[in-house]
């Protein structure tokens, strides 16, 4: 029977910092003081452009690298000092897969379940939940990276863990693999499981996260429900596809809206509702052929706050970068 | 522990390059057999003929001119001794200029005892440098494929897990070393029964080939953890192989030969003092005569005590330093 933390956090960090020398004795801050709180249940997501410290933090909550201030814990107990009681409790797959590469898939998950003293039965159990049985005594490096990933599923699953914890998990997969891992991440945080998924393509996220931190420069810049967080975001605008576009953004722009040209296409941002922008065009005999409302979606968000915000980021440099905000205190 | 322990034996007994190793050394061991088969078999008729046709040219010779030849080395050497800094260095070994043997010729008879010593002595660099390059590669594969990473979020305790890498590496060799042994010791022995050579000449306990044998096979467990721990400090075979090698090379081959003083203190000596019971060396004492400088070698022994000492205070300084980095390295 497992425990839930008395604050209900799966994970929870405060004021954690990493800093790497580089060969030329410069120090750079991987991980700045990041402030991250991950709900026990359902699949969280933790976004950043590449090199926002994502990784980093993983490590730092699993042991593999020391924290050079902060603190850190998982369901409420401290680490790394208390990490041998609670990593029962976790399961992670750090970027990619590593297993050892001559021993077969079975082979490797045998050894790990003998080091946790997991009965090696659940060997061959958890390799049919991720559909690698036929090939459970093939080597690790005959396996495709969807199968290497599926094995590394399997491993997490020899603990029965409360929080599985997958960094970039669709890194090289087909898209019936990233498919297949969404789901599986779904069924987990389904059935109660505390999902972890780190990523920087976000529209596999926004499809299966129910909350999520985006950090850059290893800082929080936005937490919260997906939901919330886009709510937050860029403004919606509305894309009018109208026979005389010239005029037609005369006369809407005559209604104070700001309006721009798209192509053939005409772009009303504001969250102008699109009633009123039929209603003003077809006060003035013109008539929308196409109007479509153009959703904000996570990516937007993202894009808007990591803006120049370090390696990876997508959007330039702005003199005036939003404020930190936290969908979850503003709603 | 002895969980994570008994794991690790299994992996060390399954690794495909460990088996490769294992196979070679046993190969190389066997190879040995064939060369104590040669040292069994007494010479022919037709080289002990011609040997003693050798042998009565040299004495010829001595017969004619040994007595000019000694006569001639003492007038150097006093002539030298007159005008060296030291006198007491010079000393050309004139005394020792005695008439030829057959035996110079022939050899010595084939003894099992001595022969077989000296052939798994010849072994000891083997039977060491195969125990720290599988053990060193057993170990540092794990940082270089990154499995350590995935090893260390079910077993966090880094302590336990240090240990039992390394205990298993020193433990898995033991077989390994204790069957090669065994074979050229085996075999050895079938080869002097063959020729009925086995008793041609005693042996002193110590030289014994059987204790040399068991102190070959105590010797690897402890150069096996010592591979381990550099395993863990370079974190990849090759670097592994390119300390051990550039050990042997700079500092016993060239830095020793600078540094008299390091002779006592280098690797190599102080395993063969272990394995063999003890060990020369060589120190050159040099003087200025009137006809150059004149140097003599003299001989030092190391014993086999500070061979033990030496290795496993060697081994448990690498170990305990190669503890101290894991238990802080950032594992990538």
């Amino acid at each position: 029977m497992s425990t839930v933390s008395s604050d209900g956090l799966a994970i929870s960090t405060r004021g954690l910092r990493k800093t790497y020398r580089s060969r030329t004795g410069r120090r750079a801050v991987a991980v700045g003081g990041l402030d991250l709180d991950v709900p026990v249940g359902g699949v969280h997501g933790f976004l950043g452009p590449n090199g926002a410290g994502k990784t980093t933090t993983i490590r730092m909550l699993l042991g593999l690298i020391r924290a050079d201030s902060g603190t850190m814990s998982l369901f409420g107990q401290e680490v790394p000092q208390r990490l041998p009681e609670v990593i029962g409790r976790v399961g992670a797959i750090v970027e990619q897969p590593k297993f050892f590469p001559s021993f077969s898939g079975r082979k490797n998950l045998s050894m790990l379940a003998r080091a946790i003293d997991a009965p090696t039965r659940l060997v061959d159990v958890v390799l049919s939940d991720v559909g690698l049985l036929d090939r459970a005594d093939d080597r690790y490096k005959g396996y495709s990276l969807g199968m290497k990933q599926r094995l590394a599923i399997a491993a997490t699953l020899l603990k029965d863990p409360d929080l599985l914890i997958f960094d970039e998990p669709t890194n090289g997969l087909d898209p019936a693999g990233i498919r297949e891992i969404r789901g599986t991440m779904r069924g987990l945080a389904d059935r109660g499981k505390t999902v972890l998924v780190s990523s920087h393509i976000l529209a596999e996220v926004e499809q299966v996260a129910d909350t999520v931190s985006i950090i850059a420069r290893g800082e929080l810049i936005a937490s919260g429900r997906v939901a919330d967080l886009i709510g937050t975001g860029a403004a919606a605008t509305v894309r009018v596809g109208v026979a005389e576009p010239e005029r037609a953004q005369q006369v809407l722009g005559a209604q104070g809206w700001t309006v721009r040209p798209d192509g053939r296409y005409l772009l009303v941002d504001g969250g102008v509702p699109p009633a009123h922008i039929t209603q003003a065009l077809a006060a003035h005999q013109l008539f929308v052929e196409e109007l479509v409302p153009l959703r904000a979606d996570l990516e937007s968000v993202f894009l808007e706050l990591t803006a120049g915000r370090g390696p990876g980021t997508h959007a330039p440099p702005t003199g005036d970068a939003r404020p930190t905000h936290h969908a979850g205190e503003e709603s | 522990m002895s969980r994570l322990l008994r794991v690790e034996l299994d992996r060390f007994a399954s690794r495909a390059l460990i088996r490769a190793g294992v196979v070679a050394v046993l190969v190389i061991c066997c190879f040995a057999v064939v060369s104590a088969w040669s040292s069994a078999s007494p010479p022919s008729q037709a080289e002990q003929d011609q040997a003693r046709v050798y042998y009565e040219q040299a004495l010829t010779d001595w017969e004619q001119n040994g007595e000019q030849y000694v006569a001639d080395c003492r007038a150097q050497e006093e002539a030298d001794k007159e005008t060296a800094d030291d006198p007491g260095l010079v000393d050309y070994g004139c005394d020792e200029m005695t008439a030829p043997k057959l035996q110079d010729w022939i050899g010595g008879a084939p003894s099992f005892g001595r022969d077989t010593a000296a052939l798994l002595t010849s072994l000891s660099l083997l039977l060491v440098l195969a125990p720290v390059l599988l053990a060193g590669s057993f170990v540092s594969a794990e940082f270089s494929t990154g499995s350590i990473a995935n090893w260390l979020t079910f077993a966090p305790r880094r302590v336990r897990v240090y240990l039992s890498k390394v205990l298993a590496a020193g433990l898995g060799i033991i077989p390994v070393a204790a069957v090669g042994v065994a074979i050229v010791l085996g075999g050895s022995w079938l080869a002097y029964r063959n020729f009925d050579t086995i008793n041609a000449e005693a042996s002193t306990d110590l030289d014994s080939p059987v204790a040399v044998a068991l102190r070959l096979v105590a010797l690897t467990p402890v150069v096996a953890v010592l591979g381990a721990a550099l395993g863990f400090l370079a974190r990849h075979t090759a670097a592994v192989l390119g300390i051990v090698l550039g050990w042997v090379v700079l500092v016993e081959g060239i830095l020793v030969n600078w540094v008299q003083a390091l002779r006592p203190w280098t690797l190599t000596l102080n395993i063969s003092a272990w394995v063999s019971g003890s060990a020369p060396y060589w120190t050159q004492e040099c003087t200025t005569t009137a006809s150059g400088q004149s140097c003599r070698s003299v001989e030092h022994v190391l014993s086999q005590t500070q061979g033990a000492v030496y290795l496993l205070v060697l081994t448990a300084v690498v170990a305990g330093v190669a503890l101290l980095v894991f238990r802080r390295r950032d594992v990538g």
